[in-house]
This record gives structure tokens, C-alpha cells and sequence, in this order.
């Protein structure tokens, strides 16, 4: 979606005037709307069946590795999840017959101890579902081939190792559902209870087991099991509170008081902190009440004796006293969580809160240098360690790191806490190059760990898209496609708006810095020579600085120069639009040219002469912010796509500044002419046509404008071009 | 001892004394219908739970009724709390604790309310199929013994009759592949429509006024009431007739309708006004004779609204017998 919008937008561009830069794309999200809480992995929606990915179905893998890999598992699922009683008797009665499905296939040909079991558990799920209707009524007929008193008992009797689970639930959900509560208790203690944690079949006999302990009377340990299973509405149920709606909060406050420890909690957290973290983002507002009360549980909970992991509570006070802009209160929280009882993925949460609480509420010296040096050598470490295949492909095919989409948890605190708390503070507090250096490494490291960036474009003479993976150099010098990734970024946004000096102070940095925070940092960034050379260049030429510009322009090396964000079309010394061959070296070309114009008018006498360079020069300056604007911008306008709104681009404020001083060399130069001739030709050149007929109509440009006025369009261009 | 036997001879005696009385009026119904009905005595039972006590129990043999018009669930609409729509359900099932009597015949009921009945439209045949399978059910399950007749109660109007109508099709053919009959209770006001496609009714003669209006004199019976619509009146379907045998309190203030309570309750606050409602023996059997000189004798008998001894006692055995003669 996002190379689409962002071909859009290039195909938009393309269409436009002069110059063009490519170098920006929408960057949807500001970096403060990463999600940071942090109490568990968020559930994937493959977990629940409502969002049905076929592939990803948690049981259907199980059934997979029951069978074979090779069988699909859109297959798998289409059996057991839609296929009907009857159908699946049909395939039962017919077993001899060849099937489409694959899982069909195995089960009716390979394992047909599975397709017993899943008669079995079809016909149970048939029977439930008919007596589970408000309609049923005992002794209704349910036309299934077996009543739950024979499923209970076969089920029962199964004893092949690899479906004891599977025939355990079928035999909890039939005894269940013939009021047998007692035995679905004992069947519990003497067997499903010792099934392993992670058993997909355990978890879902265990809300089986926590009803009927209910029926056996047994409500502390049904209370207990609902609990863990994070259901408050049962609890409510059975402790004769049936009918109370509760709020996400009451409803976690009832299960950490049956469950203090439930394995669920942690997911729910998440899961009310994230929704408050969304709301805001999205520019909602947040519900108050509900985070106070959660704020409340936290704190009554991290105090619990009971609860294990007191440092997780600790953790969610703090991280919603922060929310809720309490930043001491939240640091004095986070102390406690710090010293609390922890497991090894709490404390990594816990630690990054800390960098982000300390980069919030800490001087900006020396001292939390260091400190900010040390904690991102961890955080660094977690990134790299981390890293796995679904980042890795996201960040090669998708690339989307500029627009704060989030997709890898570590980088996208990385960037939370350095472009939105760390820089605008280091800013503020006089540390601009340094704000660079952090917003550089959180823009750009990644992408040097990863180092490989997928290249697709149409080619139109093979009529395919045509896709190419390289390495970040190649990409970057790559003239097949524009560089937008580096012309979009937040360390671009921000060494574009810093200053020149900054930007200058930053490339001596990236050359000659011998402290350690600073090489750790520019490693970590994107310094690349020619492109810091190319900014620094490019500001010098706003600056109308171009002997300066000479230097920085000209490290920058051809090859580089092969990438198109930025290109010419026209000459920028021509008083109206001249179409030119595009070329590599224009910026380079421009300020030498500036630069010796600069030389020349200041050694020239001849009054006539120099004001036939100062005219030449005049142009070359105004053209520079007009229709030839990328010798000294990168992008043209007040926005930068979506996101820097009000964009305060130097080029925009130093335009009128370079306007006014081009039009007062021009009226300086007109005024030093002496010879008519040359005023004519100055003033033909500027295309002030009827000045050149009005006050020079003896000289050869007056002779020429007066006999071919209707080829010189009326004279009309003088209200567009002239500089009188 | 000696005299316990002897009370329950005499007690006997009179009741087949009664009992001639009440089979000896026999005489075809006025529907113009050829079809010879057994007679019956019977009595409706509309509670939640069944349990006859020992009263109850003797007030069937006293009154030799031998057919109960048992309600075994009502029909309405909930709201499904995880489709967050709308949706018919059974509600109020009757729970058994007694059995059957013996020599009883079972009609069940169910009372179907307008509400579900509107959400049923184009699904009538679905529905239909779930009210029988589960009055069935619910008779076999409960051994009610031999079903010959089930009968559906609804308040229909105009705007629901059409998809009433089309459910009582439905039901009928379901029933009839198991002969088994369909009846259905006919309010006052539906005497003036459209004869339902079913094989035969039961006259409502009872809750015929007004409840909530003030100016109503008793909304349970009046014969003023019964008379807009008898008159002249004759009816498609065979007929029998269910008279009431019970009575309330109907509370206002203010002239404003507040709630059914008991016949014992008393005001408490100035502005209160209890209407005390229940029909005379006299005030029924004027009406059952208004209603057989119009619309005939019972098809097959009368019907009692309804077998709670504790309003039934409010009438003497032979007025109960009157009532229930034919």
C-alpha cells in the first residue's frame, strides 16, 4: 500500500514544473505513537478462530503435525471447523472413494484411527449443539448416529497416545453435558491435569473443569479456574452476581482476586493499556476513569504478597502514571518495580521504560550522556539479537520504517524514545549535532544490520515488474529508482532545518570524532560522504555561500550523483525557463559558476562589463529559489508530504531574501551602464521588451524588438520575466 | 375411620349425582358441524411449575374432568447476548413435579406473544416445527400419555394475522401426519375476523373488558363485553368454551392503572382504589347461556379457567358442575 502511495505521489511529481525531488514520502504516524507497554508477546489473532487465517489456526497446525505437513491446512480446517455431521458421515460411510482434500484423503486412507475420533467429536459437537438450543428439550431427537452417554464412554476408552488429549475433551464435553459434573472433576484430577502446559486440549478442558466444580459445589476452586481462564462474567455467574456488566478493569480486578497470578493478566493488561495507547494516537480521547482504576489495581496489586510477579504491577503503575503525565510519579514506581520480585521479560520491559523515563526527566549534560551511551548499547543489543526473518522481510520488501508503522518492537522504541523524547530535548538543550547523531542511528540502523533493500520497478520494454534485492550502497547509487528513503527521514527533516553551521558541525563530527559515544553513533547511522556532502552543499548554495559550497560539492562523487532525486532540466542563468540536457554535475557547476561570477564582478572596472555579470549573476541567484529551486532545496513548497506541516525549509524564508538582493543587483547593475548597446542587451536578455523599445530604439535590440513586436508576443513577457 | 369412608361414599354419590347432571344436556354444537366430539369436562392449567396438590387432585375426580389444557412453555422474544440480536425463544417451560393423573388426557399449550410472533414472519415453518417437536417432547418426555389435540394461544390481530395464520398451517400439517389435532384459543374481538386454518377453538370467554381502564366493572367478565361480539354471531370452527373461575384485585391511583394484586389486598394511601374483580356463578352461567343460544353448544365440552384450588374453592361443587354442564 505504501509503494503505492508513494509511486502516486512520484507519478504526481512528475508531472511538475521544473526541477524535481523525489526525495519525500507520507510518513503516516509521529514517532511518539509507538506502543511501548509491554507485558506479553500480543495475542496473534490466529489464537482465535473468529479471525479465521486457516493457515494459522493453532489446531489445525496440531492436526498437521498429527498428519503430514504436506496436507494443507486451509484442508485441515475445512474439515474439522466447517464441515458438517452429515457430510463428514458421508466421507465415513465412503472411505474407498478419492477426495479433493488432502486431509480427507490421509485420514480416510492412512489414519483412520483420526477419522474415528472425528466422528466422534462431530457427532458430540452435533448433539451439544442441538441440546444447547433454548429450543431443546430432553428426549428431543437429535438424529445422531451415538448419544453422549456411548461418546463419554468410547471416549473414554481410547487409549491411543497421540488423540488421548483430543478424546479427553470429547469425553469432558459429553459428561459435561449429561450433568456427569462429578466425574468430569475426577477425569481432571486423575488425568487432563497432568497433560503438559502448553496442551492446546488442556486449555480448553479447563473451563469444562471450572463449571463443573461449580455443580459439584466446589466454588473457590471453580472461582479459581475462571479465573485463570480470565472469564469474570462466570465468576460473576456463580458467585449469584449474574446480570452485572463490569467494566474491562472490574472485570481483571475479579480475576486477580480469584487468580492473582492467572496466566491471562497479562493479556488483558495489554489489552486495555493498548486499546487507552490507540485511542490516543488516533486522537481519541482516552477513557479516564478506567485507566485510574486500573492505576489503582496496579498499585493494590504490586503490594499483593500473593502475586509473583509484583514487578509487572509495578511496571503498569508506572507506565500509566506516566500516561496520565505523572512522569516523577511514574519514575518513583518504576524504582520499585526495578527492585521488585521479576521475570527475565518484565525486567527487559522495565528497562526500557527506564530509558525512556530517563530521557523525559533528566538533566541533558554529560552525565546522562553516559548514561543515554550505556542504555543504548543494551537496547542496540536487543535489536540485533531479536531480529528474525518477518523483520527481516518487512524491513527489505515493505521498507517502512519512515512512516512509523510499527513492526519490530525493539527499533520501534529505539525510534519512540530518540525522535520523540531525546532529540527535540537535546535540541533544546544546545546539543543539536548530537540530536543528529541519535535521530541518524534511529533512522538508519536497522536498515545497516539488515542491509538489503528490495528494488521493483515496471520495466516497460520487458512488460514486467521487474524485482531486485540490494544492498543498502547499491540502492543508495542505484539510478533506477529514487533514494526516497533517505531524503524522507527524520534526521533528513531535521539537518535540513538545523542550519547550515549544524550541518556543517555534524559532517566534521562524522569525519574527525574520536569520543566514543560519537563513533558508536555514526557508525550507526547513515553517514555516507557524498550524501552529508551533497546536504551540506546544497546549503551552502541557499546560503549563497558558493566558494564553501565548491568544497562540499565537489567530495561528492560522480556515482552519487547518478541517483535522481534532485535533477535540472533548465539553465539557471536564462531571465525565462531554457530547457538544457539534464545534468549530473549541476549543483557542483552552478556554485563554480556562481563562485567566479562572484570573482569576476569584483575585479572588473569596466562598468559595462560588470553589470553584464552582475545581470548574469542576479539571474543565476533568483533562479536558484524560482524554476531551478533544486540547487538549493531538496523539495519545493511549505509541507513536507503529510506529516512536517508548516515546514519551516530555509529555502522558503531565504528565498525572498535571495529575490530581493537578485532584483537590487540587477538595478545596480542597470544603473552602472553607460553604453546603450549593452543596456539594450541586458535589458533584451531580461526580456523587458518594451523597455528595450521605449528607451533604446536606436540600438540594434531596439530596431529588433520594434520590427517583430508580434513575435515578441506584445511585449507581454515583460510582465512576467522582467526584473524592472 | 369408619367415617372417613363414609364421607367419601356420600362424597362419591353426589359427584356421579353431578356428573349425570352435567353429561345429560348433551347436544350438538351450533357450528353446523357433522363431526361428533367426545365430551370432556376440562380445565386449563397455567402455572410454571405442575404440581397438583392433594385438592386439586380430588377436584379433578369430583368435577370428572378428564382433559387438561396444559401450558407447557410461552413463545417470546430475548435478546442474544452473543449475536446482540433479537431471537424467538422458549421461555417459562413448565417444570413437572407431579405426574399425570391417571385417565387424564393432556392438551399442551403453548402462548405465543405477538412480539415473537411478528419475528417469526417468513420463518413460520421453522418455527412451527420447533413448537411441535418440543410440545411433543415435552409430553413425552413428562409422559403425558396419548396426545390427540395441541393448541396454540395468541393475542393475533389484524397485521400478525397472515403470518399466524401461515404458522397454524404449518403446525396443522405437521400434526396431522401424527393424528393429532390442532385447536387454538379465539379471543372475543377475533370472532369478527378470519376463521384460522386449524380444526377447532376454544372460546376465550374470560379477561373480556378493559384491565387498565378505570370505568372497566370487571374486566373479567361482563356479559355486556361478550355480547358486542356474539350477537348475531356464528363461526367457522367448532367451538368450546372456557369460562373463568377465578378473581383479583386491580390497583389504581389516581384512577392511573398500577398493578394486578390480590383480592385481599387493601389500600394503603389516599388516591388508591382496589377494584375487587371476580365473575359470580350467576354472571357466568348468564353468559354461557347468551353464548350456546348464538354460537351453540360446546363441540366437546367446557373448559375451566383454571385448576388453582384456591380459586376454585370460591365456588360451590354444584356451580363448578353448572359451569361445566353441557
Amino acid at each position: 500500500m505504501m509503494k503505492s502511495i508513494k509511486y502516486l505521489l512520484i507519478s504526481l511529481l512528475a508531472v511538475g514544473f521544473v526541477t524535481r525531488s523525489y526525495a519525500c514520502v507520507p510518513d503516516c504516524y509521529a514517532p511518539g505513537g509507538y506502543f511501548m507497554y509491554r507485558v506479553c508477546e500480543p495475542k496473534s489473532q490466529s489464537e482465535n478462530i473468529d479471525y479465521v487465517n486457516p493457515s494459522s489456526t493453532p489446531n489445525c497446525l496440531e492436526w498437521q503435525k498429527l498428519t503430514s505437513i504436506n496436507i494443507p491446512a486451509e484442508d485441515i480446517y475445512q474439515v474439522v471447523y466447517t464441515m458438517s455431521l452429515e457430510e463428514f458421515e458421508a466421507i465415513y460411510d465412503n472411505r474407498d472413494a478419492t477426495y479433493d482434500n488432502k486431509f480427507v484423503e490421509w485420514i480416510t486412507k492412512r489414519d483412520t484411527a483420526i477419522l474415528d475420533f472425528l466422528l466422534l467429536a462431530k457427532t458430540n459437537e452435533e448433539i451439544r449443539f442441538h441440546i444447547n438450543s433454548r429450543w431443546y428439550y430432553p428426549s428431543m431427537k437429535v438424529g445422531a448416529r451415538m448419544t453422549l452417554e456411548e461418546i463419554a464412554e468410547k471416549a473414554l476408552s481410547m487409549k491411543d497416545k497421540r488423540l488421548r488429549d483430543r478424546y479427553l475433551l470429547q469425553a469432558v464435553r459429553a459428561l459435561f453435558s449429561l450433568s456427569r459434573y462429578k466425574e468430569c472433576v475426577e477425569l481432571w484430577e486423575q488425568e487432563a491435569i497432568y497433560l503438559p502446559e502448553d496442551n492446546l486440549m488442556k486449555d480448553l478442558i479447563i473451563d469444562y473443569i471450572a463449571g463443573a466444580m461449580y455443580h459439584v459445589g466446589d466454588s473457590q476452586k471453580s472461582n479459581e479456574y475462571f479465573a485463570q481462564r480470565g472469564d469474570a462474567y462466570s465468576i460473576l455467574y456463580c458467585t449469584g452476581r449474574r446480570g452485572e456488566r463490569l467494566s474491562s478493569t472490574q472485570a481483571l480486578a475479579l480475576v486477580c482476586e480469584y487468580a492473582p497470578n492467572s496466566p491471562g493478566i497479562p493479556q488483558e493488561l495489554y489489552r486495555i493499556i493498548h486499546a487507552e495507547e490507540q485511542k490516543e494516537e488516533n486522537g481519541y480521547d482516552i477513557d479516564e476513569n478506567e485507566l485510574s482504576m486500573l492505576y489503582e489495581l496496579s498499585l493494590e496489586m504490586s503490594e499483593n504478597s500473593k502475586v509473583e510477579n509484583r514487578a509487572m504491577w509495578y511496571y503498569t503503575a508506572a507506565f500509566l502514571a506516566d500516561f496520565m503525565g505523572k512522569e516523577s510519579v511514574a519514575s518513583r514506581l518504576l524504582r520499585s518495580a526495578e527492585n521488585a520480585k521479576s521475570s527475565p521479560y518484565i525486567d527487559e520491559s522495565i528497562r526500557l521504560f527506564r530509558i525512556y523515563i530517563d530521557a523525559k526527566t533528566l538533566p541533558y549534560n554529560n552525565e546522562y550522556e553516559n548514561r543515554l551511551y550505556s542504555q543504548l548499547k543494551w537496547l542496540d543489543r536487543k535489536i540485533v539479537d531479536n531480529i528474525d526473518d518477518e523483520v527481516r522481510t518487512k524491513v527489505v520488501e515493505e521498507s517502512n520504517l519512515f512512516t512509523c508503522e510499527s513492526f519490530y518492537y525493539w527499533n520501534d522504541m529505539l525510534r519512540r524514545i530518540l525522535l520523540a523524547e531525546v532529540c527535540p530535548r537535546m535540541i533544546r538543550a544546545g546539543r543539536p549535532v548530537r540530536a543528529l547523531q541519535l535521530a541518524n542511528m534511529a533512522d538508519n540502523y536497522l536498515y545497516n544490520i539488515i542491509n538489503c533493500m528490495e528494488l521493483s520497478y515496471y520495466d516497460y520494454e520487458a512488460n514486467k515488474l521487474h524485482r531486485e534485492l540490494l544492498t543498502m550502497e547499491q540502492y543508495r547509487y542505484s539510478s533506477c529508482e529514487d533514494n526516497y528513503l533517505d531524503y524522507s527521514n527524520r534526521f533528513f527533516a531535521m539537518i535540513d532545518t538545523l542550519g547550515v553551521d549544524v550541518a556543517k558541525a555534524y559532517l566534521d563530527n562524522v569525519n574527525h570524532s574520536t569520543k566514543a559515544f560519537d563513533k558508536y553513533l555514526n557508525a550507526r547511522g547513515y553517514t555516507g560522504s557524498d550524501y552529508l556532502n551533497d546536504i551540506v552543499g546544497t546549503q551552502l548554495l541557499r546560503h549563497m555561500q558558493y566558494g564553501e559550497a565548491i568544497k562540499y560539492l565537489g567530495n561528492v562523487s560522480v556515482a552519487y550523483k547518478n541517483h535522481s532525486n534532485v535533477y535540472m532540466e533548465y539553465e539557471p542563468f536564462e531571465a525565462e525557463p531554457a530547457r538544457i540536457y539534464r545534468t549530473k554535475d549541476f549543483k557542483y557547476d552552478f556554485a563554480c559558476t556562481m563562485h567566479s561570477l562572484e570573482q569576476s564582478i569584483e575585479l572588473t572596472t569596466n562598468p559595462n562589463r560588470k553589470a553584464q555579470l552582475m545581470v548574469k549573476y542576479a539571474m543565476g541567484l533568483r533562479n536558484s529559489f524560482d524554476w531551478c529551486w533544486g540547487l538549493t532545496q531538496y523539495f519545493n513548497g511549505s509541507s513536507f508530504w503529510f506529516v512536517f506541516k508548516d515546514w519551516d525549509c530555509e529555502g522558503n524564508s531565504l528565498k525572498q531574501a535571495a529575490l530581493a538582493r537578485s532584483r537590487k543587483i540587477i538595478d545596480e547593475a542597470l544603473q552602472m551602464v553607460t553604453d546603450d548597446e549593452v543596456a539594450a542587451a541586458l535589458q533584451y536578455n531580461m526580456c523587458n521588451f518594451k523597455t528595450v523599445a521605449k528607451k533604446y530604439p536606436d540600438t540594434e535590440y531596439g530596431r529588433l524588438v520594434k520590427g517583430a513586436c508580434d513575435n515578441l508576443k506584445d511585449y507581454h513577457a515583460e510582465t512576467y520575466y522582467s526584473n524592472e | 375411620m369408619k367415617r372417613i369412608i363414609t364421607n367419601v361414599l356420600i362424597l362419591l354419590a353426589v359427584a356421579a349425582i353431578v356428573v349425570g347432571c352435567a353429561h345429560k344436556s348433551e347436544s350438538p354444537s351450533a357450528q353446523g358441524d357433522d363431526v361428533a366430539y367426545a365430551k370432556h369436562n376440562s380445565v386449563y392449567y397455567w402455572k410454571t411449575t405442575f404440581a397438583l396438590d392433594s385438592t386439586e387432585q380430588t377436584f379433578l375426580q369430583r368435577h370428572q374432568i378428564d382433559r387438561i389444557y396444559l401450558r407447557m412453555f410461552d413463545v417470546a422474544v430475548e435478546h442474544n447476548y452473543n449475536t446482540q440480536a433479537a431471537e424467538v425463544v422458549p421461555i417459562a417451560t413448565t417444570k413437572f413435579i407431579s405426574s399425570i393423573p391417571a385417565g387424564v388426557e393432556i392438551v399442551p399449550v403453548t402462548y405465543i406473544t405477538i412480539e415473537a410472533l411478528r419475528l417469526m414472519r417468513g420463518k413460520e415453518n421453522e418455527y412451527a416445527q420447533l413448537i411441535v417437536e418440543r410440545l411433543l417432547a415435552m409430553c413425552s418426555y413428562n409422559e403425558c400419555g396419548a396426545i390427540e389435540e395441541l393448541q396454540i394461544d395468541c393475542d393475533w390481530t389484524q397485521t400478525t394475522e397472515s403470518s399466524y395464520f401461515i404458522l397454524c398451517d404449518c403446525v396443522k400439517q405437521l400434526l396431522q401426519k401424527r393424528g393429532i389435532a390442532l385447536s387454538v384459543t379465539i379471543r372475543l374481538h377475533q370472532l369478527c375476523g378470519e376463521v384460522p386454518p386449524v380444526d377447532r377453538g376454544v372460546l376465550m370467554l374470560y379477561n373480556t373488558g378493559t384491565l387498565k381502564k378505570y370505568e372497566t366493572r370487571n374486566s373479567i367478565l361482563d356479559i355486556k363485553d361478550v355480547k358486542i361480539y356474539v350477537k348475531f354471531m356464528q363461526y367457522g370452527l367448532p367451538l368450546d368454551y372456557a369460562y373463568p373461575a377465578f378473581g383479583w384485585g386491580v390497583k389504581f391511583m389516581k384512577e392511573e392503572f398500577v398493578s394486578i394484586v390480590s383480592e385481599q389486598d387493601t389500600v394503603s394511601q389516599a388516591g388508591e382504589y382496589i377494584r375487587k374483580e371476580r365473575p359470580t356463578y350467576a354472571e357466568i352461567v348468564a353468559v354461557k347461556k347468551y353464548v350456546e343460544s348464538h354460537l351453540g353448544k360446546p363441540a366437546s365440552g367446557n373448559i375451566l379457567y383454571h385448576l388453582d384450588y384456591s380459586q376454585l374453592n370460591n365456588y360451590t361443587d354444584d356451580e363448578i358442575n353448572q359451569i361445566l354442564a353441557y
